[in-house]
């Protein structure tokens, strides 16, 4: 009996609530087939470079730094450097729109697979092209005209629109082991957005950029 | 196989050669360098310097630039503030550090903090130019008309991760730092340039206030 319980019935009730959790997560969402629809990404063609400042909330401590942002044309990719006001580099990787990274630099105290790992797939959610890369996508539209892009690949992350904004006003990943990242866009301008913030629902973690109105590359 | 082996050592030669700055020739005596730099240090009691940072990063094309203005008084007072494109202030004063950003303020005791503890030496010796007394930093030393170039390679293994190379360009006029330059391994660099510098003015002590 026990062998039974063990084996099949916990087993499978566990995989009924999952099956169930993920039919209830679909309601609402169409599926739309790749390159019928076209979603503006975070930074958008045309964008070249940005300078942010940037402050990192962990714990209870707070740090403050700068943020290179530059699109390489060559490669098609997206490079992000974490400096010190005063020009130390503390972290520095290479995105793709499909949504990798490959991390270049990281300085020695931040050097922790965990942190390596957050950082790169928070940083990636910035320069993914959900429109491209084989996505399985799913759409979903309220009243409002704003709609919730669903895209499956490599996890679940979602991209909320409103049809006031030049970009996703929001995304949403949910990942383990670090639970729910969001991230909040605002004030698009050139192709690129001020303000960004990334939230962690698990995690005391808060980063916060805030774009530099920097008249060199203006 | 002579002739390639040749041909790689003229290239590195002439990479070595390139570390040095056209005009430049090498000292072989230093120890009048370093005592017209000591004794600078000890007739100076304030500096007041505006300055111009350039980061280069090596994926960007154009170089970061930021001004602001440094004020040092001794013993050990630092006021580190950045006012283009960005602002941001550091203090230290007697073993406290303060440092103020967008939205954010950060006190802490150098006491307690053995990095911290190493950046204020590292800070407060480039300034006075004492970094050449600094242990763990091998030196070579250059000369034109008007400036000694000097390289410095950290021994230090913790440094080692971080820089290649501080280099420095000292006023022969007044044997203060003019350019201070940190080479990252990567090849990344920030250069710092001292320019309207004012030495042993009158700055108040509140300008260091870190509470």
């Amino acid at each position: 009996m026990k062998r039974y319980l063990t084996s099949v019935l916990i087993p499978g009730s566990l995989l009924l609530i999952l099956v169930s959790c993920g039919t209830l997560r679909q309601q609402g969402y169409s599926r739309l087939d790749e390159g019928t629809k076209y979603f503006i990404p975070v930074y958008d063609t045309g964008f070249d470079k940005s300078l942010y400042n940037v402050r990192i909330i962990f714990g209870e401590k707070v740090f403050s730094g700068l943020a290179v942002i530059k699109y390489m044309p060559v490669n098609r990719s997206y490079r992000l450097a974490l400096l010190s006001e005063a020009g130390l580099r503390l972290f520095e990787a290479e995105f793709t729109s499909a949504g990798d990274a490959k991390v270049n630099f990281i300085t020695d105290f931040l050097d922790k697979k965990a942190v390596v790992k957050k950082l790169s797939s928070d940083f990636a959610l910035l320069f993914s092209d959900i429109s491209k890369n084989g996505n399985k996508i799913f759409l979903k539209k309220d009243d409002t005209e704003s709609y919730v892009v669903r895209v499956k690949k490599k996890g679940k992350k979602d991209y909320f629109y409103s049809p006031a904004m030049q970009g996703p006003e929001k995304i949403e990943e949910r990942g383990f082991p670090f639970g729910r990242t969001t991230v909040l866009l605002s004030d698009y301008l050139n192709n690129a957005p001020q303000e960004i913030v990334f939230k962690h629902k698990m995690l005391k973690f808060e980063i916060g950029f805030t774009k530099i109105n920097y008249k060199e590359w203006n | 196989m002579h002739k390639i082996l040749l041909f790689i050592l003229c290239v590195f030669a002439v990479s070595y050669g390139i570390a040095q700055p056209d005009g430049f020739t090498k000292v072989a005596d230093t120890s009048y360098i370093r005592q017209k730099v000591n004794e600078m240090a000890l007739k100076t009691n304030s500096i007041n310097t505006e300055f111009v940072q350039e980061k280069n990063l090596t994926f960007l094309d154009e170089k970061i630039i930021s001004k602001g203005i440094l004020l040092y008084k001794k013993p050990d007072m630092l006021r580190l503030e950045y006012t283009s494109p960005y602002t941001y202030l550091l203090i230290l004063n007697n073993g406290n550090l303060l440092i103020k950003s967008e939205g954010s303020e950060i006190k802490v005791d150098l006491e307690s903090s053995k990095m911290f503890n190493e950046i204020n030496d590292l800070i407060i010796n480039s300034v006075q130019g004492k970094i050449l007394n600094m242990p763990n930093l091998s030196t070579e030393f250059y000369e034109s008309d008007n400036f000694f170039f000097i390289q410095l390679h950290p021994e230090q293994e913790e440094l080692r991760k971080y820089i290649e190379t501080i280099e420095l360009f000292i006023n022969k006029n007044d044997y203060t730092v003019s350019d201070f330059k940190v080479i990252e391994l990567s090849g990344d660099y920030t250069l710092i340039k001292f320019i309207n510098k004012k030495i042993n003015e009158e700055i108040p002590d509140e300008r260091f206030d870190t509470r």
